[in-house]
């Protein structure tokens, strides 16, 4: 145990001596230079077989000799040691290293590396844009006021136009009319007229404006009559009209009769 | 009764360029109690080609319509127009029932007052006796509770006067009023 401590003792103090001055030198390790080349292809090429085989015919040896004979082996008793621990203590020889000489080397220190990277700000410049003022504006075209509205048209009244116009007043059959009704017109038409009622065709009777009334035309046709009437004609009162036609000379006879 | 009831009569024609409107107003003896007309309305050209197609019922309807409904007194009990102008869609405001009333060729019904409801806007009314049945087309806005109330008055009206010639009057007078050296 106190060998191997030696050794070690040994050990540590070389390495110091040889690290004592460590000399420095410039090393010129510049990189090889690079061969541009390439690489060969590897080719297989097909040969023939140079060799074959061939018969060979042998025969068997045949063990027919007797044996020459075997020599006595002598076994010999000899002493061994191990003497490998004694020649290993004292076969131990120190390398005696030349020692290095503070020759014209000098200590360069290393500097140290910095911790942390210096950091240089650089200010970029903000792009520049030049601006131009475009002052060739499109003009807002006139703007016209047409108004699409429809206005509201003005109005006249013209009822004398509508008055002068025929207008066909529908009667009521005489026959569909209740009897004693139908008498009380038939007397009414014979007192006012004077004409005896044999000799009346009833035509009917119609609902005519009690004024108003300008002419008065029966539709044989359509058993209407057609009045032509004047203003007062609007809003007067209405009665009942009875007309007839006389039958020797197909006049017409007629009369406003009691309702 | 029958004398209270006020029947509208609105026609509204084109004259070359120009649009005017008539309304008579009869009692039920088709005796005018007012005529009104307006003015012709001739729209622009612009008018003409921003109203499109809605140029002529928008005239008929907003403007002469209600400018002429504007200056009756009082409202009145039908309001009667053309057929062909209630068959467009009729979309005028009245307070009272629009309608049209044609004549027809069609068989006469049984009786007077009795009905056949050809579709849901349309009968055909016998309003007097023997002759053929008067076609009536009611505006789309009328239920048929109005439809029938104004059947009502339509046959108390058509007992006295021809429902249907009033309209021909209005069509005069305004050819009268546009034209007046025409005989």
């Amino acid at each position: 145990m106190i060998r191997i401590k030696e050794a070690f003792t040994d050990m540590a103090e070389t390495l110091r001596r040889v690290f004592q001055a460590p000399p420095s030198h410039a090393a010129a390790l510049p990189f090889p230079r690079p061969i541009q080349g390439s690489a060969l292809l590897l080719e297989a090429t097909v040969r023939e077989i140079a060799h074959r085989f061939l018969p060979l015919p042998s025969t068997a040896k045949l063990l027919t000799e007797p044996p020459l004979g075997v020599a006595d082996v002598v076994l010999q008793a000899t002493l061994q040691a191990e003497d490998g621990w004694s020649r290993w203590a004292s076969g131990t020889q120190v390398c005696e290293m030349p020692v290095f000489k503070v020759g014209g080397c000098a200590r360069v220190a290393v500097p140290p590396l910095p911790r942390s990277a210096a950091i240089r700000r650089t200010e970029l410049g903000g792009f520049r844009v030049s601006l131009r003022a475009q002052r060739e504006w499109i003009g807002s075209p006139a703007t016209r006021g047409g108004s699409v509205a429809m206005g509201r048209p003005a109005t006249y009244q013209a009822l004398n136009v509508v008055l002068g116009l025929p207008i066909a007043i529908q009667g009521q059959a005489f026959q569909n009319l209740p009897k004693a009704l139908g008498m009380r017109y038939t007397l009414g038409l014979v007192r006012a007229t004077g004409e005896n009622i044999r000799n009346l065709d009833i035509l009917g009777v119609y609902l005519i404006p009690k004024k108003g009334v300008k002419t008065l035309r029966h539709d044989t046709q359509t058993g209407r009559v057609l009045l032509e009437l004047g203003a007062e004609a609007s809003g007067a009162p209405r009665a009942p009209f009875i007309l007839a036609r006389k039958k020797d000379d197909r006049s017409y006879v007629s009369s406003f009769v009691e309702d | 009764m029958a004398d209270s009831l006020r029947l509208a009569y609105f026609v509204a024609m084109k004259e070359g360029a120009s649009y005017l409107g008539g309304l008579l107003l009869t009692d039920t003896s088709g005796i005018p109690l007012d005529f009104r007309y307006t003015e012709p309305i001739t729209p622009t050209k612009l008018q003409m080609v921003l109203y499109g197609k809605a140029l002529e019922p928008h005239l008929k309807e907003e403007v002469i319509q209600k400018t002429l409904l504007k200056e009756l007194k009082g409202s009145p009990d039908l309001f009667l127009l053309p057929a062909s102008d209630l068959a467009g869609g009729w979309s005028g405001e009245t307070k009272c029932p629009v309608l049209s009333v044609q004549k027809t060729q069609e068989s006469p019904l049984a009786r007077i007052g009795e009905a056949f409801r050809v579709s849901p806007r349309e009968l055909l009314v016998q309003v007097s006796e023997g002759a053929s049945p008067l076609r009536v087309i009611f505006a789309s806005s009328m239920d048929l509770a109005a439809q029938d109330q104004a059947v009502q008055k339509l046959l108390e009206a058509g007992y006295h006067m021809d429902l249907t010639e009033p309209l021909e009057r209005v069509l005069a007078a305004l050819q009268a009023l546009v034209h007046p050296d025409q005989p």
